[in-house]
């Protein structure tokens, strides 16, 4: 089995030896600053940049990890109670409709309309 | 995967099984009742607080109720289609054009009367304030004159005070 330690020194000494031949391009350093600034200003603020930024700070925290679960249960919990009572309020009202048509032949869903 | 992203998913695993163990139990009564085969009945239950005597009894006369009321529908439809087609030509009141209108009012008024009775005869198989109830709900959603009157009666005079709704009772 080759010694990894002992390939890693050739290859020092054969870097060591290397000498670049090719000049740089003209203004080489001043292309590189500006595309590391023009990166920069491209990065900019989202709401979900900042949000994943800040839960990455302070997650590891116990007790604000413990508060997120809780924010975030109680959150489902609200909209889903919210929408629950929507929901129901709208089959209460589908419901009662049904029952309307059913004893009034004025209003009942005849079975050729309904096909159509 | 990275802890927090691990616990970002867990926020919302968290929050979606909330939203879906809440919203299944506010919905689980009527979707229980559209499994049943009348969920129009179990509703009615529901809303005017029936006992198991009460809904049995309201079962049977719907149903006993039911045959009469398709028969009604056969005869509007009937009624409509041949109105429909006496009016297609015409461009002035015909004896016949005449004729079936009057029939039309005469199957309405029928058609009324027996709706009204099986509303009696409903409202008086609950407890009284559940059967005053009902029998207004129903003055209020289903095709009787009375209601048609005074809903023409409360457009034009913007009052809603003189009229009985169930604002009051719901």
């Amino acid at each position: 089995m080759n010694d990894p330690s002992k390939d890693n020194e050739a290859l020092h000494q054969i870097l060591g030896q290397w000498k670049v031949g090719a000049p740089l391009p003209p203004r080489f350093q001043e292309k590189v600053w500006r595309r590391i600034e023009l990166t920069e200003a491209q990065r900019k603020w989202t709401f979900l940049g900042a949000f994943v930024n800040w839960l990455q700070t302070t997650l590891p925290r116990r007790a604000i990890a413990v508060s997120y679960s809780i924010v975030f249960l109680a959150l489902g919990l609200a909209t889903g109670f919210w929408h629950g009572q929507q929901a129901a309020s709208r089959l209460d009202s589908a419901l009662g409709l049904r029952y309307v048509q059913s004893v009034d032949p004025y209003q009942a869903v005849r079975p050729a309309l309904a096909a159509q | 995967m990275k802890p927090n992203t691990r616990k970002l998913l867990l926020g919302l695993g968290l929050a979606a099984t909330g939203y879906a163990a809440v919203y299944l139990l506010c919905t689980a009564p009527h979707q229980m009742w559209l499994r049943g085969a009348k969920p129009e009945l179990a509703w009615l239950k529901h809303e005017f607080n029936l006992s198991d005597s009460e809904f049995a009894r309201i079962s049977r006369l719907h149903d006993a109720y039911k045959p009469q009321c398709a028969v009604m529908c056969l005869r509007i439809d009937a009624l409509n289609a041949s109105l429909t087609n006496l009016l297609a030509p015409a461009n002035t009141i015909t004896p016949e054009i005449e004729a079936k209108l009057r029939e039309a009012a005469e199957v309405r008024v029928e058609c009324q009367k027996a709706m009204l009775k099986h509303f009696y005869e409903v409202s008086q198989s609950m407890p009284p304030e559940q059967g005053k109830r009902y029998l207004a709900w129903m003055h209020t959603r289903t095709s009787l004159p009375a209601h048609k009157m005074a809903q023409a009666l409360d457009d034009k005079s913007g009052s809603r005070a003189i009229l009985p709704t169930m604002k009051g009772m719901e």
